[in-house]
């Protein structure tokens, strides 16, 4: 069953340099209990989509398109419905744990918030519940950290205080904003593991945004692959990583220096030329033809259309054959 | 720890220990033990990565190997002459054979100066060069890392992540250095951009035949750059080696741990 439809979802930004359209025509479908991956680079728009389907775009952006949570466009939604959906319906786990928790409140304290707002909870029963959920996300002593500020932890057990807050109302959907990328590897290895079983045993559906390749191949189901706004690649994780058919999915891909590649060290990586394009500045074909090898005329004037390669594993590209050959024989 | 004539830097037995501000009245202030014991010596054109997770002590090593810590114990030895024995002005000096990169592009370039300006800095304060001389070699090592000589005009925020990188690193270029310690180079970049200054690096020493020391989160980054590797934990090296037999091979259980936590691209 459908739990999430995002349909033809445009975020726009209005920036010194005119109005900019961060996010293009995106759209995908998230079933209950299923997990999908958002990869690309800064600026390619797979924060702010996040940021609309929970209506906290910033106040110079809007969006346009539909964003349907069971049936209802949330688009629609007034500031207090949003508020009502907000932390109760889809529970969010942001990047950074060190500025996400108020300093000046116990973790207990806005662990609690969310239930007492939408559970209607008093104190005491949510006292209860917060232990509960601490000890869930493997906070040792659960009854003494209630009371503990957040400095008084380590980053690692702060995102674990937050996940605690995102999961803190039993939400169908989580979003999780590169929820590991300010920790060490080791840690994040742990929070990555502590999400999946969880997302596992409380049957939630996710949506994981990072820019880590390997993060998203070892943590969801299916992949959407953006660059400049728009999905240039998606499918099953395992199809899309085994078969990358797309240019910048490619040239990503053996941009990161692999750790268990058995070639010698000290070789030269391949590159992307250029970099990210400002997003005012974003051309109106495909939005990767600047720094694309296989950029012929036919890629400027309209977005490529979108190919199916293999059963769900889609290509937005007009060079799909060239690639793919290409990236067999390499 | 044998020292050649081609050693370039050779660290001996670093200890490096902050005092924390005191607590009570009635107990001495805690220390913390950032580093206790490191030794180690880099060939000249070699590369030596150290990595290791926050609050291991890596930052802290970079920083007693450029001269901007005191050393609680040990010394760091440039081409056989103790560094943390000489004053301020011969210090100043010797810097010029040392240069750092810092990880963030972002903070570490002056932006109310414009790019010629903040290259040129470090041969402004040690050599008495000509505005003609300085023009040139500006332009000469801009052309190294890959920008253009019409860039010397611009301001830092004209350039993109990477792009500063290459202005940091142009800075670090221009004394012609014979070690460069780089602390984190391409982690605030993307990753596309990230490839291209990683190569950057190399191509330097191939060319120029700059020694790094390189201090990096990321395993994989080091294992790409790096001849030689040191894993570091809690102040001390737990393991170290030549790259591919650590990476290949790895001895110490944590180690082992940190290559196992890095997701792997399964396809």
């Amino acid at each position: 069953m459908t739990l999430l439809s995002v349909d033809n979802l445009t975020v726009t930004l209005n920036t010194v340099r005119g109005p900019a359209r961060a996010v293009r025509n995106l759209s995908f479908d998230l079933q209950k209990g299923e997990t999908l991956g958002i990869v690309g680079e800064s600026g390619c728009g797979k924060s702010l989509t996040a940021l609309a389907i929970m209506g906290l775009l910033p106040e110079n952006g809007w969006a346009d398109g539909r964003v349907s949570l069971a049936g209802e466009n949330l688009l629609d939604y007034s500031e207090d419905r949003m508020c009502q959906v907000r932390g109760d319906r889809i529970g969010m786990v942001f990047q950074e744990p060190m500025t996400s928790l108020n300093p000046l409140h116990t973790v207990g304290k806005q662990i609690a918030e969310a239930m007492i707002l939408h559970r209607g909870m008093n104190r005491a029963e949510s006292r209860a519940e917060v232990i509960r959920l601490l000890d869930l996300v493997g906070i040792p002593e659960p009854a003494k950290r209630v009371g503990s500020y957040p400095h008084q932890l380590s980053g690692g057990q702060r995102q674990r205080v937050m996940i605690a807050m995102a999961l803190s109302c039993g939400p169908e959907l989580l979003i999780a904003d590169e929820p590991t990328t300010a920790l060490d590897v080791t840690i994040q290895k742990q929070i990555l593991d502590l999400i999946r079983n969880l997302i596992e045993d409380l049957g939630m559906a996710m949506i994981l945004i990072s820019h880590n390749l390997g993060v998203i191949s070892q943590n969801v189901k299916d992949v959407i692959v953006m660059y400049g706004g728009t999905r240039v690649e998606s499918g099953p994780t395992h199809d899309v990583f085994s078969d990358l058919s797309h240019p910048y999915s490619q040239g990503l891909f053996s941009a990161v220096p692999q750790i268990d590649d058995t070639k010698a060290s000290r070789r030269r990586l391949t590159t992307i030329p250029g970099t990210v394009p400002e997003l005012a500045d974003l051309p109106a074909g495909c939005t990767f033809q600047e720094r694309c090898t296989y950029v012929t005329d036919a890629c400027r004037p309209t977005p490529p259309p979108v190919v199916q390669v293999a059963d769900g594993h889609n290509v937005a590209c007009l060079h799909i054959d060239e690639a793919r050959t290409a990236w067999a024989a390499r | 720890m044998t020292e050649t004539s081609n050693t370039v830097v050779a660290v001996e037995n670093v200890h490096k220990h902050y005092t924390l501000p005191r607590e009570t009245l009635w107990q001495p202030p805690a220390k913390v033990h950032a580093i206790n014991g490191v030794s180690f010596a880099i060939e000249k054109g070699r590369s030596f990565g150290v990595v290791g997770e926050s609050g291991c002590g890596k930052s802290t090593l970079a920083r007693c190997v450029m001269g901007l810590e005191t050393l609680t114990q040990g010394s760091v030895s440039f081409r056989g002459q103790n560094i943390h024995d000489q004053s301020l002005e011969e210090l100043r000096q010797s810097r010029r054979h040392f240069q750092m990169v810092f990880q963030d592009p972002f903070g570490s370039l002056d932006p109310r100066q414009k790019v010629a300006r903040i290259v040129a800095e470090p041969i402004e304060a040690l050599e008495k060069a000509t505005g003609d001389e300085r023009r040139a070699r500006v332009i000469e090592v801009l052309r190294a890392v890959g920008l253009k000589e019409s860039d010397t005009d611009k301001y830092p925020h004209e350039f993109s992540g990477g792009q500063r990188q290459r202005i940091a690193i142009a800075r670090a270029l221009i004394t012609r250095p014979a070690l460069i310690v780089a602390d984190e180079p391409v982690s605030a970049l993307d990753v596309s951009v990230q490839a291209q200054v990683l190569n950057l690096l190399q191509d330097l020493q191939d060319e120029f035949g700059v020694t790094y020391l390189l201090i990096s989160h990321d395993l994989a980054v080091v294992k790409f750059v790096c001849d030689e590797v040191a894993v570091m934990n809690e102040g001390v090296f737990v393991e170290r080696g030549p790259t591919e037999e650590i990476f290949a091979n790895p001895q110490h259980d944590y180690t082992k741990t940190l290559l196992a936590a890095v997701p792997h691209i399964t396809g």
